[in-house]
């Protein structure tokens, strides 16, 4: 995080992106179960970082789309007292306005369009049948009421849709996806055999930089298991592509900057 | 699809005031509901890695582990797949058969209808969107098995049980069971549906029903994909199939302004009816009223509805009807033979019925539908 905001101290390094007076929603991927959800241990450490620039622990909310989902993952609900808040979308609710895009409709989390003032994403990187990747701009899926809708021809306009809306634009502020476990193949789901642990996070606020990233880092880990790269097992992961067609980031490797960090 | 402004309440206020009670009758603890193994489905096969292949509608989602279709309702438990809808009721109500609607089918008569969450298609026009376009645990629902639906039919006096509002394809285990229940005790059972679904759980649904009402959103194929993320060929496939397997069918196009109103397009499904199905099944060209995602659009103009229902007339269809739009004078029928108003209606309410025995009073003419 330091690196990413040119900074020498990670408390530094998230005030650009936060201010005190922030509520800030924190959007975990928790739909796979323990194994592999955003990791409760990330989530304290950077509301701990967040108190260290000023906000108090109930100015953070981690949310997902579902109690249960939060409560597999690891989580606890809490939605009330000092410390920070934790529920799903089912119990805060979706926001009464619908938003139409251009292929589809949705009412979008009240916690992020109505509490949160800017949101931290924290997705977990896996495979996914449909869209063959899961990371940054497919976690905010979570925000809609209605992602069961957005999963044909590979969930592609519906991600880039989604994550063009002003909610997600204004609000973003930085991604860190949760890379500690991959799963490579056979996801969204957690399958054991098919997961590997490889002990990163990735830092952006760029979520189609990450997602470029994170496609390149999959794909390498397929391929040392033997395994098809996702668009030989035609699974293009093409949501990628049209949210950086959208100008919602850099869809373009040789334009992103990866600084690899190794923290011992 | 019918509007359904007042379902709960006055489903209470029926049972309320009768002998059932509310006993047994709970709220289902929707925020529970997705952790809730619910019930198994059905239609579906199994694939590696956990995975399914959903086959009850023409989507044919291939669900991966923890994933829920596109219709938001079955959700995949390790290879297992749930209907997360099955046996809970978001929407109840008591409604004139003709508000489905079904012009040839007991006229007059109320049916106790109800729904579950959501549907497979994602029309622009969708007057239930809340319910439809939700996942069920973002609707308040009623734990109401099989047996209690038909007794809650019995207990308003309905003889007729609708399954309406959203899509009942998409709890088609619910539908079947309680239609079958239902068949038990003597009840008519209705589905209104969009039509998406494959032929398999068609054929197995159609057994236990005894009128399907069918919206046909469009016939044009890209304006299905555009309008309503469907697909025409499998509605009329099902349309073919209904009127095959004998059941009372009446079919309803939602006229749209600037999507499916052209003159070429109405003329090509009256005929494609006529061809298909025969002159006999009614055709409701109903008026649209701004939606969902068409609050842009104009309601259809009454001219629009006017010419649509002349091309119907002109392309021998015996019993086009104008919904939507009750001074018009589109609702009655007409006996084809003598041109007699047989059996008057405004709204959703009938004014006179003076078939005997199904047949015009005057001529005598057989009037096609199931009247008594």
């Amino acid at each position: 995080m330091k690196h990413l905001a040119g900074t020498t101290e990670a408390r530094a390094a998230l005030a650009q992106w936060i201010r005190p007076l922030d509520t800030v929603g924190l959007k975990v991927n928790c739909l796979a179960g323990r194994q592999l959800s955003s990791h409760p241990e990330l989530v304290e450490e950077l509301v701990g970082l967040l108190e260290k620039i000023g906000l108090s622990r109930q100015q953070a909310i981690v949310f997902d789309r579902a109690d249960n989902d939060l409560h597999r993952g690891g989580f606890s609900i809490r939605t009330a007292g000092k410390d920070y808040r934790c529920l799903g979308n089912d119990r805060a609710g979706y926001d009464p306005e619908l938003t139409v895009m251009q292929s589809g409709a949705s009412r979008f989390s009240r916690i992020a369009t109505q509490q949160a003032s800017v949101l931290i994403n924290l997705p977990i990187l896996k495979d996914h049948g449909l869209a063959g990747i899961s990371g940054a701009l497919k976690n905010n899926f979570g925000l809609v009421h209605n992602p069961n809708k957005y999963h044909l021809n590979g969930c592609d306009p519906h991600v880039a849709e989604v994550n063009a809306e002003p909610v997600v634009q204004k609000k973003q502020r930085l991604i860190i996806c949760d890379a500690l476990r991959i799963q490579v193949d056979g996801g969204p789901a957690y399958h054991p055999a098919a997961a590997e642990t490889f002990g990163g996070l990735i830092f952006a606020t760029d979520p189609v930089a990450l997602d470029v990233i994170a496609w390149e880092l999959l794909d390498k880990l397929r391929k040392q298991r033997k395994l098809p790269t996702l668009i030989a097992d035609k699974r293009h992961p093409v949501h990628i592509l049209s949210a950086a067609q959208k100008g919602l980031g850099v869809g373009e490797r040789r334009y992103i900057e990866l600084v690899s960090v190794t923290v011992s | 699809m019918e509007n359904n402004s007042q379902p709960r309440r006055t489903f209470l206020r029926y049972l309320g005031g009768s002998a059932l009670g509310l006993a047994g009758l709970g709220l289902a603890r929707s925020l529970e509901a997705s952790g809730l193994p619910g019930h198994p489905a059905r239609f579906y096969k199994k694939l590696s890695q956990k995975r399914v292949d959903c086959q009850l509608c023409p989507k044919r989602c291939r669900v991966d582990d923890t994933e829920r279709g596109f219709c938001g309702t079955r959700e995949n438990h390790g290879g297992e797949y749930r209907s997360l809808v099955y046996g809970k009721a978001c929407a109840m109500n008591v409604d004139p058969i003709e508000k489905k609607p079904l012009f040839h089918f007991f006229p007059g008569s109320l049916t106790f209808s109800i729904a579950t969450a959501g549907c497979n298609m994602d029309c622009k026009a969708c007057q239930n969107w809340q319910i439809s376009q939700s996942r069920p645990e973002q609707v308040r629902a009623y734990d109401l098995p099989p047996n209690q639906v038909v007794r809650a039919a019995q207990q308003v006096g309905s003889k007729i049980i609708s399954y309406t509002y959203t899509e009942p394809v998409v709890f088609l285990e619910y539908v079947i069971d309680t239609a079958r229940a239902a068949k038990k005790q003597g009840l008519r059972n209705c589905m209104i549906t969009g039509g998406s679904i494959e032929v398999a759980p068609l054929k197995e649904a159609v057994q236990v029903l005894d009128a399907i009402k069918v919206d046909l959103k469009s016939f044009r194929e890209d304006t299905y994909v555009r309008m309503c993320k469907g697909q025409l060929k499998p509605v009329l496939r099902t349309l073919e199939t209904v009127k095959a397997m004998g059941r009372w069918l009446e079919i309803v196009y939602l006229v749209i302004p600037t999507l499916n109103d052209s003159e070429a397009e109405i003329r090509d499904m009256c005929r494609w009816i006529k061809r298909n199905l025969g002159p006999d099944v009614p055709v409701h060209l109903t008026r649209f009223y701004p939606e969902y995602q068409l609050k842009h659009l104009p309601p259809t103009p009454y001219s629009t509805l006017k010419r649509s229902h002349e091309i119907a007339q002109a392309e021998g269809l015996h019993y086009a009807y104008v919904g939507n739009l009750p001074n018009m004078g589109g609702e009655d029928t007409i006996c084809p033979k003598c041109k007699k108003h047989v059996v008057e209606r405004r709204g959703f309410g009938v004014l006179r019925n003076q078939l005997k025995a199904g047949k015009c009073p005057t001529c005598h003419a057989q009037i096609p539908g199931v009247w008594s």
